[in-house]
């Protein structure tokens, strides 16, 4: 069988849809500080124009723009602190990071800055390290697992999941109408749409959709360790699991899930009435609270288990026994929050 | 001649049609059938028929009507023996109030009032006035007027935009190639810009706040206008999918909508804060968050939603950069993005300069007296400075920084007809937004109950979209655009323009009213 060679761009690359021509992975290096936010980003953006659907960005020290509007499915791998705003405007992706070595020796977490994956739907986003401030806000749906902390306002907004219909919508029939024909196009589909509700009336018109909600996937996301204040501040359906495995005291900041409409946090440790926002309340787990529970934390465990140091895995390793079996003691750590009426 | 008296009766005459803007005449007509006389001398003396120039009468028609002594109708010519009706019939929508008929009556029968229907309507800054204005756009005609015009709301009054002067002398844009304002761009980096062909623009307003039909006329109106559809916060129904390339959408606070299609549009608006709502956002009710505007939003149905508090993914003016190159990053580098504040009462010159310097391609203003669906009451009294005011302090901000050339600016908040529009372009915005006006075709007689559902005409409430024709409503909206603009090309031209760029910050116009800080910003030359 034939050795398929991985290509390996740079900052030095000039031709970019030469060197990935016909490969699903290429291997990006940043070279520190050498490739600048704007070129990586066209990198990867000309990458997956060719088909490229493999990515493993080396050597990243806080370039933004990572994985920025890249459409799926895709796989991106970080090695490297990224930068600000990274992961932004993603759909059906998955992006990883590691903690890595530079060539100068010097070790680098595999930390995440500011405001990641902001309005994105990723497949999955693995940070294996800590995050800052406004992780995952805005995103409509996803899988966002953070290994560290998170910072302030982690979950700003969170959606409650995006119905197939968008996926659905095919824009390259419609890119060559002129605007008569655009017109048809509204006034076709406006008269389809009235005729079904004519059928049936409003109510039942409705009640159509009624299904099409329950279908979503609202975004879901698991701290292994604590996050700050505002934690999902404003949360329209997002699901928020802080698993807390280093400080059982202190797993929240302040103003927890604070004017939150709709969605679930689940936090294990002590949080007493006082650090809860506006209009939210405890509420008791159900058994599909611990059913949920559990497998969200056997599938943090086999995402980080292999890339953390040894502490951090004796720790999740515990919570993986805790959960194991029928015992009870981790899932009953957990408090339950929800919208007050 | 033996005519007998069988009956004297008058008759207020049904309206013609019915539907919007089918409130009557501004005048009500009485006659007291006690006092009358049925000589019939207002028949002859009123002269007004504009609704039906056919009808051989004005407002009043007297009606004899012959009978036989077994009420069998008889030929007008028997002269014995018949019994007669007479009837005074009066169709008063034609009425213009000149009080002829009143003055000529011999017996002071006939009273001249308004017309509660057609007066009692709107609110003091938008009144019948601005509504039945565009309304007549909406319908087509030719808007003329004798002696006098309404007045304008509190903060467009009393500005005079100059014409006739010696340097550039009026020229008449019907035949000839003058004052044209269809030759615009917004945006001004070639490789992104939007060729804009009438220069005043739908506001945001979101799917959800509007219903589906309302939204869908508008859209099909902007398309069809040739200009940039702004969507509001609530992003977009995918049954529009086809016109997504014609709007830009709200990133709003970016709480609602799946980001799945960013490309699609033309490009993104970002809400650092908005008018009549300053930073809080509007709401959505739990009665109007259905399972399909749940859909489209990414949220969960028959929750009170609401958009809260400006971008937080903004610490800080500086941070403003990253956004934009995130999202160039996200859109490619040929859509537009756009900022959306209020006319803040100190800092909008240092604001604009930031703003302009981060990259983004225009700004849109919101000054005060505009209007809105959702906000919380004394938001509304608490609205943001006179849209020229801050149009001006915006303009000269920029160009005494060297970025005019950089960015479009957009105002908005009042403007209400074509007047007020070329002011806002002589104060320095390239364009202009006028949300509320393009409701008024579609029936809105600003009752103020967007916020309840309970719309009537079906614009504001989603189970009675379907008493609107999305067709027929473009089809108003875009006459009356269509009228707009003829209005002001009329302007422009008269100012001795030629293009769109002439009108744009040229300030041909004086303010001579009592408001201080409007007079010293525009009472005194230069400015």
């Amino acid at each position: 069988m034939e050795k398929i060679q991985i290509p390996t761009l740079g900052p030095e690359t000039t031709d970019v849809a030469e060197v990935v021509k016909g490969c699903e992975k290429v291997v990006i290096d940043c070279g520190v500080i050498e490739l600048s936010d704007e070129r990586l980003s066209e990198m990867m953006k000309i990458a997956r124009g060719e088909g490229v659907t493999d990515f493993i960005l080396r050597n990243v020290c806080g370039q933004t723009l990572i994985g920025t509007g890249i459409k799926g499915p895709a796989k991106i791998d970080v090695h490297g602190l990224m930068g600000n705003h990274c992961a932004a405007f993603m759909d059906q992706t998955v992006l990883n990071t590691y903690a890595t070595n530079f060539p100068n020796g010097v070790w680098c977490p595999g930390d995440a800055q500011v405001a990641i994956g902001n309005t994105s739907n990723p497949t999955e986003l693995n940070i294996g390290g800590s995050v800052d401030d406004l992780f995952a806000s805005y995103s409509p749906s996803g899988m966002f697992r953070v290994a560290g902390q998170g910072g302030n306002r982690c979950g700003l907004r969170g959606g409650a999941g995006v119905p197939k219909a968008w996926r659905q919508v095919d824009y390259d029939s419609l890119s060559d109408m002129n605007k008569d024909e655009i017109k048809e196009d509204l006034l076709y589909k406006y008269q389809l749409r009235k005729a079904r509700l004519n059928a049936v009336g409003w109510r039942e018109f409705l009640t159509q959709y009624e299904r099409k909600v329950e279908n979503r996937e609202p975004p879901t996301l698991v701290f292994g360790r604590k996050v700050r204040d505002y934690f999902m501040e404003y949360a329209q359906g997002t699901i928020g699991v802080i698993l807390n495995v280093y400080d059982i005291d202190d797993p929240a900041g302040y103003y927890i899930c604070s004017g939150m409409t709709a969605g679930t946090a689940y936090i294990r440790g002590k949080v007493s009435e006082d650090r809860l926002g506006e209009r939210v309340k405890f509420a008791p787990l159900t058994d599909e609270d611990a059913k949920f529970l559990r497998k969200v934390i056997l599938d943090f465990h086999e995402t980080f288990h292999d890339r953390m140091n040894d502490e951090y895995k004796t720790r999740i390793d515990a919570l993986k026994d805790g959960v194991s079996g029928d015992s009870e003691e981790i899932i009953s750590q957990f408090n339950k929050i929800t919208p007050a009426g | 001649m033996t005519l007998r008296q069988l009956e004297r009766k008058v008759v207020y005459d049904r309206p013609l049609k019915v539907g919007i803007g089918q409130m009557g005449g501004p005048y009500k007509v009485t006659v007291d059938p006690d006092k009358c006389v049925w000589c019939y001398t207002c028949d002859t003396q009123c002269t007004h028929n504009l609704s039906d120039k056919k009808r051989k009468t004005g407002v009043f028609e007297g009606v004899d009507i012959f009978y036989d002594e077994k009420e069998r109708r008889l030929d007008p010519s028997v002269t014995e023996g018949a019994f007669v009706k007479k009837e005074l019939r009066i169709m008063d929508l034609d009425c213009c109030n000149c009080k002829r008929c009143v003055a000529m009556c011999p017996t002071n029968a006939i009273t001249v009032d308004t017309n509660p229907n057609w007066s009692v309507i709107g609110t003091p800054g938008h009144g019948s006035g601005a509504i039945f204005q565009n309304l007549k756009r909406a319908g087509g005609k030719l808007m003329t007027s004798s002696m006098a015009e309404q007045s304008d709301p509190p903060d467009f009054e009393n500005f005079h935009i100059d014409a006739s002067i010696i340097l550039n002398p009026s020229r008449d844009n019907r035949n000839e190639f003058a004052g044209q304002l269809s030759n615009g761009f917004l945006g001004k980096v070639r490789e992104r810009r939007l060729k804009v062909d009438t220069p005043v623009f739908d506001s945001h307003m979101s799917y959800g706040s509007n219903s589906h039909e309302a939204f869908l006329a508008r859209l099909m109106a902007s398309v069809e206008l040739g200009r940039p559809f702004f969507v509001g916060e609530g992003y977009i129904h995918p049954d529009f999918a086809s016109a997504f390339k014609h709007c830009i959408l709200q990133f709003g606070t970016g709480g609602f909508g799946p980001w799945v299609d960013l490309t699609e549009f033309a490009g993104v608006s970002m809400k650092y804060g908005q008018d009549a709502k300053k930073g809080k956002g509007g709401k959505l009710p739990a009665i109007k968050n259905d399972w399909e505007i749940a859909l489209i939003r990414c949220i969960e149905a028959y929750r009170d939603v609401n958009s809260p508090n400006p971008q937080h993914l903004q610490y800080s003016i500086e941070e403003l950069g990253m956004r934009i190159s995130s999202l160039r990053a996200a859109m490619g580098p040929d859509k537009l993005i756009g900022a959306d504040i209020f006319g803040t009462i100190w800092n909008v010159d240092h604001i604009v300069v930031a703003l302009a310097r981060a990259g983004f391609d225009y700004i849109t203003l919101r000054g005060g007296s505009g209007g809105t669906g959702a906000a919380s009451i004394s938001d509304l009294q608490n609205r943001g400075l006179n849209t020229l005011y801050i149009g001006k302090i915006a303009h000269d901000a920029l160009v005494a920084e060297g970025l005019r050339s950089k960015v479009s600016l957009i105002g908005e908040g009042g403007i209400l007809n074509p007047k007020q529009a070329v002011l806002a372009l002589m104060v320095g915005y390239d364009f202009v937004g006028a949300g509320t006006s393009h409701l008024t075709p579609l029936g809105c007689t600003m009752c103020k109950r967007c916020h309840t559902g309970q719309c009537a005409w079906g614009i504001t409430s989603r189970p009675y979209g379907d008493r609107l024709d999305p067709e027929f409503g473009a089809k108003g909206i875009v006459s009356m655009m269509r009228s707009w603009l003829r209005g002001m090309e009329g302007l422009s031209a008269g100012l001795g323009f030629t293009t769109h760029e002439d009108l744009v910050g040229s300030r041909k116009f004086r303010y001579h009213g009592t408001n201080p800080l409007l007079y010293d910003t525009f009472g005194k030359e230069p400015f």
